[in-house]
């Protein structure tokens, strides 16, 4: 290492290296399909971020009930797409779900 | 860098810390087991972001297939614990680590560090997690079906057989969008006779269409 940063622990071990990378939040927001009629599609603008650099993920907001569905992202340069339903699947099936997004990009 | 605070730039020219981002930070981590189909885990003390805490799990290697799914207790700005979940004639056990996008000022010494809004976003005490690897989506291989009549996806992701490397386990448990009203029930299989990873999901009209990142990291600076 020639520039950076190291700490360590009480113990003594190495906490933190600037020589790894790390995750950096993008966004982090609350998405709801909770009044969804059918399938719909919500964008997020995220300047800068790529399915190279970044991962978006919809977490479960507590315990989910058997009748609660996933929602599903997909990663494009510069948006983020959260949808209700499967993309590219022909079924009529929706979620009402309301999930919290995270767009975090590595370094 | 906005005029003031710390930008820690490493070797390869990149910010890796600063005072204008939070990093996802290693709140919590230790091991787990429990008993039959279910392991608890409580979290001390209770985690205060408005953020579910992101769960990093690595079985222990038994051999054979482990299949867990996780759900999450508490509420936001209150996470009091988690449960790993696995088939009945399945004891859980493994390492976790539990990871959020706030430091919590634990360290004794070393450093801490704040926004321009007060947040608190470093602490040497919950060092940031390390960035392994991650894809956009897991990659379908096969599809079999049970006794019952279910048919079962199952979606690939590199296995790694390092023990240090954690999996994001936050989506196996709620269930997903099928094409009928009972939804894909979800579930990670570890196989370590085999050298796979599997995200699984089982529903009586499947189908083969899937879209969920894998996201991994490691703790060890």
């Amino acid at each position: 290492m020639s520039f950076g940063m190291r700490t360590w622990g009480a113990d003594g071990v190495l906490q933190f290296n600037t020589d790894t990378a790390t995750w950096r939040i993008v966004l982090s927001t609350v998405v709801s399909f909770a009044g969804a009629a059918g399938k719909s599609t919500q964008p997020f603008s995220v300047p800068g971020c790529n399915a190279n650099n970044a991962v978006a993920i919809v977490l479960p907001i507590g315990a989910a009930a058997s009748d609660d569905r996933q929602l599903e992202t997909e990663m494009t340069d510069g948006t983020v797409y959260v949808r209700n339903y499967i993309n590219g699947y022909a079924g009529l099936m929706f979620s009402h779900s309301t999930m919290r997004l995270i767009v975090m990009r590595w370094y | 860098m906005a005029g003031y605070g710390l930008s820690v730039i490493n070797d390869g020219g990149v910010v890796s810390i600063d005072s204008e981002y939070a990093r996802l930070c290693v709140l919590q981590a230790g091991r787990y087991s429990g008993g039959a189909g279910s392991a608890g885990v409580s979290f001390s003390p209770a985690i205060t972001t408005q953020e579910p805490p992101l769960i990093f799990l690595r079985p222990d290697n038994n051999g054979g297939l482990v299949t867990i799914g996780c759900s999450i207790s508490g509420a936001p700005g209150n996470w009091t614990g988690m449960t790993i979940t696995g088939p009945t004639t399945y004891a859980p056990s493994g390492k976790y680590f539990v990871g959020g996008f706030a430091a919590s000022a634990t360290a004794a010494f070393g450093m801490r560090l704040w926004d321009g809004a007060s947040k608190l976003l470093f602490d040497s005490g919950t060092p940031s997690a390390v960035f392994t690897r991650f894809s956009q989506n897991w990659t379908y291989v096969k599809s079999t079906q049970d006794a019952q009549g279910f048919y079962i996806n199952w979606y690939s992701s590199p296995f790694s057989s390092s023990v240090d490397e954690y999996l994001m386990i936050n989506n196996s448990g709620m269930r997903m969008v099928s094409g009928d009203n009972i939804g894909r029930i979800t579930g990670i299989t570890y196989d370590f006779s085999q050298s796979q990873l599997w995200f699984t999901t089982t529903a009586l009209n499947n189908p083969f269409i899937f879209s969920l990142p894998a996201v991994f990291a490691k703790i060890i600076a």
